[in-house]
């Protein structure tokens, strides 16, 4: 389980990142984070990955709380998750498999263990077939495919995805959610925060609307702008 | 971590020594020229210091021995010589062989008549010069010495040569305080040249270390291929120094000893076996010392995701 207990966190200048944030996400979650950009969004996902810490307030994930993490922890905390970023960050000059498989290696599992782990985490995204493609050969959806595999190969407990969906067309952002979805079904927390109408519209899940950096809608169920 | 894991960190960092080609051979080249001017002051202030503490232990102390000091007292007395580190070497010489020295060195050209040669033998007059010559180790070891003596009860007035002493010692001070300076001045610039290849380096693989870090890599993962790298770039560039000194200073001493008699027969330079045995070693933890910290100071923030 994830609880937030009243974090704020101010950036220099006096920037507002997020204020007073009250919130709990249950084990097995699908949850959407939405608002404009800017809103405070990405400040949130970056607290729970521990890439912030908080001004103030708590944040437990799994009964431990990660603001008083030593930095020597952080690695610890980020293999029980999984990142995916937008821009979806794969290594150019490795191919889809060595990209998945590098998630795998920097935590030292043995070679035997990735060599079972990353077909599996292919066949999930269905991108077995372009295991030997490099980033490049491949199209902007499967690029993402392959970031979320790289990010469930580890079989994580959560899923952050920050703006998964940003740099795709309407038909990509549908099969990357509905990868997402299959993700959450097989018992993952998954939070994505996205300021994308239509897959927060047509996916129905609890849906976390930030404005300024506090929450102003927190629906079990719903789509972008739906009242509770 | 793991064996299997440092050794893949090896080969990236080997890999990356040469896919900074230009930069790396920068590096290398300016340590490489550190390292060889370190060698030369090394092999100078070395060669200094050997010789003003050789020249130091040839000049020896005389501790006058008390009149009637018994011939125990005197083994005591050589006993607590040889007890410290700080003496190279002394000699006892009893009241009758300083008479027979006396007599050798000043008066071998004197006719004297024998019964005034009898009468002295008899009752010699250097009765009282009882005395044990001692020579320090080294520089800087006489005030120990001479202290020590002073404060013996079997003493009663210690001879030696304080300025000349104090003059070498401080000439080899002063060469190592030189030395030092110019020492760490070249490692601070090697330390930022390897800093800068390593920040390059680290720049091109910025986004992999990125992604290293979200997906829980520890800092020591990320850092070790790149600590390689900086070590590698100091090993390379002490090979060339190490080399040059060792051929360079053993064809040196074989010159002066061949074309410089005069020179070669006041001054014994140390051995090249001496001088490698204490220069291999500091090459070695400059050029790894400098190789680590240089990267760790490229890395860090870069760590901090």
């Amino acid at each position: 389980m994830i609880e937030l207990q009243d974090v704020t966190k101010v950036y220099e200048g006096d920037v507002t990142g997020v204020e007073h944030i009250n919130l709990k996400i249950e084990d097995g979650e699908f949850v959407f984070i939405v608002g404009e950009s800017g809103s405070g969004k990405s400040t949130l996902l970056k607290l729970l990955m521990r890439e912030l810490v908080p001004d103030e307030g708590s944040i437990i994930i799994d009964g431990q709380d990660i603001t008083k993490l030593r930095r020597g922890k952080v690695a610890e905390l980020r293999r029980n998750m999984g990142i995916v970023f937008q821009d979806y960050r794969l290594l150019s000059s490795r191919t889809v498999y060595e990209n998945v498989a590098f998630a795998l290696e920097v935590i030292e599992v043995p070679p035997k263990k990735i060599q079972r782990s990353v077909p599996a985490a292919l066949n999930l995204v269905g991108l077995a077939h372009k295991a030997k493609s490099l980033p490049n050969g491949i199209s902007g959806g499967e690029q993402q495919r392959t970031a979320i595999a790289r990010a469930i190969v580890n079989n994580p407990h959560l899923v952050l995805a920050d703006e998964p969906t940003g740099n795709l067309d309407p038909r990509n952002s549908e099969e990357i959610m509905d990868v997402l979805d299959a993700i959450n079904r097989r018992g993952t927390t998954v939070i994505v925060a996205t300021h994308d109408r239509d897959i927060v519209d047509e996916m129905q899940k609890r849906v976390i609307h930030i404005e300024n950096g506090c929450i102003v809608r927190d629906s079990e169920e719903g789509g972008y702008d739906d009242e509770d | 971590m793991k064996i299997r894991t440092v050794g893949t960190c090896m080969k990236e960092g080997f890999k990356s020594v040469f896919r900074n080609g230009l930069m790396s051979l920068a590096s290398i080249g300016t340590i490489t020229a550190c390292l060889i001017i370190l060698g030369i002051v090394y092999c100078l202030v070395m060669n200094v210091r050997s010789f003003a503490d050789s020249m130091n232990s040839t000049l020896g102390m005389v501790a006058w021995l008390k009149p009637g000091i018994t011939q125990s007292e005197v083994q005591e007395m050589e006993a607590q010589l040889e007890a410290r580190d700080d003496i190279g070497d002394y000699r006892y010489v009893s009241a009758e062989e300083a008479w027979e020295i006396f007599k050798t060195d000043m008066l071998g050209g004197y006719e004297i008549s024998d019964m005034l040669m009898e009468d002295l033998n008899s009752d010699n007059p250097l009765k009282n010069s009882a005395n044990i010559e001692i020579y320090p180790k080294a520089a800087g070891d006489q005030a120990g010495i001479v202290d020590f003596l002073n404060n013996s009860p079997y003493v009663r007035k210690v001879s030696y040569s304080q300025n000349a002493s104090k003059a070498l010692s401080s000439f080899a001070a002063l060469v190592t305080y030189v030395g030092v300076a110019l020492i760490g001045f070249l490692v601070f610039i090697a330390l930022l040249l390897i800093t800068n290849t390593i920040k390059l380096s680290v720049y091109i693989r910025k986004r992999e270390i990125n992604i290293m870090k979200y997906i829980g890599a520890t800092d020591a993962f990320v850092r070790l291929p790149f600590v390689i790298e900086g070590m590698m770039i100091g090993v390379l560039g002490a090979i060339i120094p190490t080399a040059l000194v060792y051929f360079g200073y053993d064809a040196l001493i074989r010159l002066v000893e061949s074309r410089f008699n005069a020179i070669a027969s006041l001054f014994e330079f140390m051995s090249v076996s001496a001088i490698m045995q204490g220069l291999i070693p500091l090459f070695l933890i400059l050029s790894v010392g400098v190789g680590v910290i240089g990267s760790s100071i490229s890395m860090r923030k870069h760590l901090k995701v």
